[in-house]
């Protein structure tokens, strides 16, 4: 199935990318997405992610503009849009 | 019927907040209520410095403002209550000396310090409402503590590069900024690109969600993450949810109790 996903922030510049669309097995949770992603990415999400997907601390994910209780519960469908942004602050 | 003017409204009020009093669900009613609102802003760099501008145009009673250090150069590009001829001077006097310029009625108390552990609680006990615009997590979640604590509402507002997010947090009603990061994000860095248009923009979206919130009127963004992205204009909202185990307002949430067996 697809997915798309939406980098803002940290994420963005260190994806190197805004939007991509990436193929996950259908039945993936969110935290296999995120694992998938890291490895896609040759690390550079790392700050951001661990090993097997789970979030670091200050990393904001919306699957359909809504944060979801937990990643490893949050069965993706085809066609769900994952954005991934980290916290910021001022200055 | 004419609305009555209430008594601590002066002629020279109305007519300065002319153009605001027009706004039919605010009214004199509502400015009322920001002559009696105090706000505390931590910080008054591109975010705040914009917050607290915006909030003493429009009448709010009382500014409570938080920043220490002096003004340097590469403040200047977006931090508009600094001013050139301040650099190497306290960044605090110059905010109180333009916002006094602005609108001389607003009470200003001014801290020379930055919000923390030791300092939030008596800070926030002045106040009605928290801006946060702190660089700092840790400055951030002393703040969200404090308030939360005191059942005061925290507009929480941040920028980076061309991206913007706002939210309001309103406790034991919404989730607070430790449901979203209960530690300070390692990967976070003090410095970071911003343009002051992008800081200005967010800054006074900011101030209006403090103004609908003291005047009670619109729709706050409660439960909800606005991020928007100038370098293409897309704005969306984003639901946020509380994390049950949150230690600063997981225990003002009633608990689920589990059914009789």
């Amino acid at each position: 199935m697809q997915i798309e996903i939406e980098y803002g922030t940290q994420v963005r510049v260190a994806s190197g990318v805004t939007r991509e669309k990436i193929e996950t097995p259908e039945g993936s949770t969110a935290a296999e997405l995120l694992a998938r992603l890291l490895t896609a990415h040759d690390g550079a999400l790392a700050p951001w992610i661990t090993a097997d997907g789970q979030p670091r601390p200050g990393l904001l994910v919306f699957i359909n503009d809504q944060s979801p209780a937990s990643l490893q519960n949050a069965l993706l469908r085809h066609g769900d849009h994952v954005a991934l942004m980290t916290l910021v602050s001022g200055g | 019927m004419a609305n009555q003017v209430p008594k601590t409204i002066t002629p020279e009020e109305l007519d300065i907040y002319q153009w605001q009093l027009w706004v039919s669900d605010f009214g004199l009613a509502g400015q009322e209520k920001l002559r009696q609102s105090s706000v505390l802003v931590s910080r008054l760099g591109g975010l705040g410095g914009l917050v607290a501008y915006q909030l003493a145009a429009a009448g709010v009673g009382k500014l409570v403002l938080a920043h220490a250090g002096n003004v340097k150069p590469s403040d200047l590009n977006r931090q508009l209550l600094m001013t050139h001829d301040w650099i190497g001077k306290p960044r605090i006097e110059s905010a109180q000396r333009r916002l006094s310029e602005l609108n001389p009625r607003v009470e200003i108390v001014a801290v020379n310090a930055n919000v923390h552990d030791d300092n939030a609680a008596e800070l926030v006990s002045q106040v009605d409402l928290v801006v946060d615009c702190a660089p700092l997590f840790e400055e951030r979640l002393a703040m969200n503590r404090a308030a939360v604590n005191a059942r005061k509402p925290v507009v929480e507002c941040a920028m980076y590069d061309l991206e913007a997010s706002l939210t309001s947090v309103v406790p034991g009603q919404t989730p607070c900024l430790a449901c979203l990061t209960p530690t300070p994000p390692t990967a976070w860095r003090r410095e970071f690109p911003v343009f002051g248009a992008v800081s200005g923009t967010v800054g006074c979206m900011a101030a209006m969600e403090v103004i609908k919130i003291l005047a009670g009127f619109g729709e706050p963004l409660l439960g909800t993450l606005l991020t928007m992205d100038l370098r293409s204009m897309q704005f969306r909202r984003r639901g946020i949810s509380r994390r049950e185990d949150c230690e600063v307002c997981g225990p003002l949430w009633p608990s689920v109790q589990a059914p009789d067996a």
